[in-house]
């Protein structure tokens, strides 16, 4: 039995060339064009979808996002993620990255506030059934997490360890609440807007936790996002903001 | 005792079996290879004819007009067969008794295959006789009204064979077990003294004489 | 750095627990859908065949989504369970028992079901001849048969608990002593910026057990 030289088949070199076809297809792919990619806290997604098509129509720059806990963008960030704007529900991300000299620009931007979700006639009086579950954002990296541990640690809340279910950002929170998983949930009041009508929701006093501050990080600096970060700062998408439930002047 | 009527296809065989007789033992003789086995896993329920019946010892065991298919466990048999299917995961006195009824022969067979020795032993270690006996045995503590043995000697030692054969005559003739034994060595049938039905090809179907 | 701290044996502990649970209850209904897919044929054979196939070939997370649909507190058998037995499903270590238990379940199954096929039906067909029923069957023969399967199906399930992630975050959670299972905690703190001696004592007890139930899984398939 004769055996062939393998470099010389053609079935070799035939799929060769597909996979160098590949290779020009994908690293089409990776040429950046027009787009800028944005990584943004969870909590804005909502506002978010509605801005990025008001500026799509006025400008032919491709918007792309991400979104998550942001921390999880952040440490994504360092793992160098292609964003090119990163807006953080807390100062903590920022200034961590600002850290890392992965910031070229900040501004602050708007501003939010908490509630708490659950019939209850007063959350100092708080206690639970051994069945009930108090849902909160994960404090490691979503900041939503911090200011609710803030306020319940102001309010030197006593909740058990295992009835605490920490959800990985706001938007997780949102959806176990959507299906009544949580007993008990603290989350932005810009989120409750979407909750069914028959839901307890009380605000929780601003004095319980620290001022919550997004801030807007540009990561590469040029003319698209110099531009997308200033018209984010315009009355009109303020009002957008406002619609939302954020609180835009503080 | 016997009166099969019956027609039995799949795709390498195709058989009509007449048979009608009033002997205890009865000797299906053929070529190898013609279909005796086949008719003997008919009559044990493990293939089923297409069209007729089967009536042994005054029981119809299959009627395919009046619907009556008696499922193997229940047709009372006892199936020696030509590859044993000794269960090896069992004990040798598992093997024996597991068709056995509460009250059963256990102790005469034991003794009549003379198999006492053996039934401490792994069925993986027994020799090709010693396995035959303890497949002769596990059909027959079960006492059953019908035996069908399948080629199960070649394995004994020749002079051991005839005793055997000839203690097993006697049980099966004081027992009145109806016994179909299939073999191409006339000379075990003649040993049983049994009625020699002829097994074999004509124009591509299996007839019995 | 290489000590194992309480927070670690918490995990790991949780995590065998969670393991052996979900297996053992794993095994009868494998046992059985193994049995009858081995052995029968019945209308509908095929779809049933294709579900239990399902956590193999759907993503965890979905899996996870479709138990918070049957056993969350809104769900189909959750509300159920709750309104009358005021017992909650989702969210505690029970869910990561089921959720576990469901990943493991079409793994067990072929297992026992590749082991009861290769019984060779002569025996069975011998067993007929001599008496026994359908029970005494299953007792006598298939069963002691299929043992390899049942132990190697027993570890495989096992096997995948441990390494469970998707279903469990979904309908469990990563609830510290309840829930949070091996990778769960492994995770948890990826999420931590600071942890890297955690991530690596809780990754180096993760290989330690998988090898340990692949080297014992060997063993007990000769």
């Amino acid at each position: 039995m004769i055996i062939h030289n393998p470099l010389n088949s053609i079935i070799f070199k035939n799929y060769l060339r597909i996979i160098f076809g590949f290779f020009i297809l994908f690293s089409q792919a990776l040429k950046a064009n027009e787009n800028i990619y944005i990584g943004y806290a969870s909590s804005l997604h909502n506002a978010m979808k509605e801005i990025v098509n008001d500026y799509e129509k006025q400008s032919d720059v491709k918007l792309k996002f991400g979104m998550g806990a942001s921390g999880n963008i952040a440490q994504q960030i360092m793992r160098d993620a292609p964003y090119d704007i990163f807006i953080s529900a807390n100062k903590k991300w920022i200034n961590y990255l600002d850290k890392h000299q992965k910031i070229k620009e900040r501004q602050p931007w708007i501003s939010n506030s908490l509630s708490v979700i659950g019939s209850l006639k007063s959350i100092e009086n708080l206690t639970l059934n051994a069945n009930e579950r108090f849902c909160l954002a994960d404090p490691k990296n979503a900041p939503l997490g911090l200011y609710s541990l803030e306020a319940i640690n102001t309010l030197n809340l006593k909740i058990p360890d295992n009835q605490i279910i920490f959800l990985k950002d706001a938007a997780s929170v949102q959806y176990y609440l959507s299906i009544n998983e949580c007993d008990y949930a603290i989350t932005y009041s810009s989120n409750i807007l979407n909750l069914e009508k028959n839901i307890d929701i009380q605000s929780l006093p601003l004095n319980l936790y620290s001022d919550i501050t997004y801030e807007i990080g540009i990561l590469k600096l040029n003319k698209d996002t110099k531009d997308f970060v200033n018209y984010l700062q315009q009355p009109s998408v303020l009002g957008i903001l406002k619609n939302h439930g954020f609180i835009i002047d503080r | 005792m016997i009166h099969l009527d019956f027609t039995y296809q799949n795709t390498s065989l195709s058989m009509q079996i007449k048979v009608k007789t009033k002997s205890q033992i009865v000797c299906l003789y053929g070529h190898s290879g013609v279909g005796k086995t086949t008719i003997l896993n008919i009559i044990a329920g493990i293939k089923e004819p297409h069209h007729g019946f089967i009536d042994i010892a005054g029981r119809r065991l299959f009627d395919r007009n009046k619907k009556i298919n008696i499922t193997s466990q229940y047709r009372d048999i006892g199936y020696i067969f030509q590859d044993l299917r000794l269960f090896s995961h069992l004990s040798v006195k598992d093997n024996i008794t597991f068709g056995a009824l509460k009250h059963n022969n256990y102790d005469a067979i034991i003794d009549l295959m003379d198999i006492d020795e053996l039934l401490n032993k792994n069925i993986r270690s027994l020799s090709g006789g010693e396995s035959q006996k303890v497949s002769i045995a596990r059909a027959l503590v079960k006492n059953p009204k019908i035996l069908l043995i399948d080629e199960s000697f070649h394995a004994i030692d020749k002079q051991y064979r005839d005793q055997l054969i000839k203690k097993l005559h006697k049980h099966i003739i004081e027992n009145q077990i109806v016994t179909i034994l299939v073999s191409h060595q006339l000379s075990d049938a003649k040993k049983y003294s049994a009625e020699i039905i002829k097994i074999k090809k004509e124009k591509g179907i299996i007839v019995a004489r | 750095m290489m000590t194992i701290s309480d927070y670690e044996i918490t995990v790991l502990l949780l995590s065998l627990k969670v393991a052996s649970i979900s297996s053992i209850i794993a095994f009868f209904p494998s046992l059985l859908i193994a049995y009858f897919l081995a052995r029968k044929n019945f209308f509908g054979k095929s779809f049933v065949d294709g579900l239990i196939h399902l956590p193999l070939v759907l993503p965890p997370v979905v899996i996870g989504f479709f138990l918070l649909i049957i056993f969350g507190k809104n769900g189909l058998v959750g509300d159920i369970f709750f309104s009358t037995f005021n017992i909650r499903i989702s969210f505690t270590w029970i869910a990561a028992v089921i959720a576990s238990a469901v990943m493991g379940f079409p793994l067990f199954v072929r297992s026992i079901r590749q082991s009861i096929s290769e019984i060779d039906p002569k025996l069975i067909e011998a067993a007929q001849t001599l008496g026994a029923n359908k029970l005494k069957i299953f007792k006598k023969i298939i069963f002691p048969l299929s043992k390899k399967g049942i132990i190697t199906g027993f570890i495989l399930s096992f096997s995948r608990s441990l390494g469970e992630f998707g279903a469990t975050i979904t309908f469990a959670g990563n609830i510290f002593g309840e829930t949070q299972t091996l990778p769960l905690a492994i995770y948890s703190s990826l999420q931590d910026p600071d942890s890297n001696l955690i991530v690596i004592r809780l990754v180096g007890i993760s290989i330690f057990i998988s090898l340990a139930a692949l080297m014992i899984s060997n063993r007990l398939s000769k």
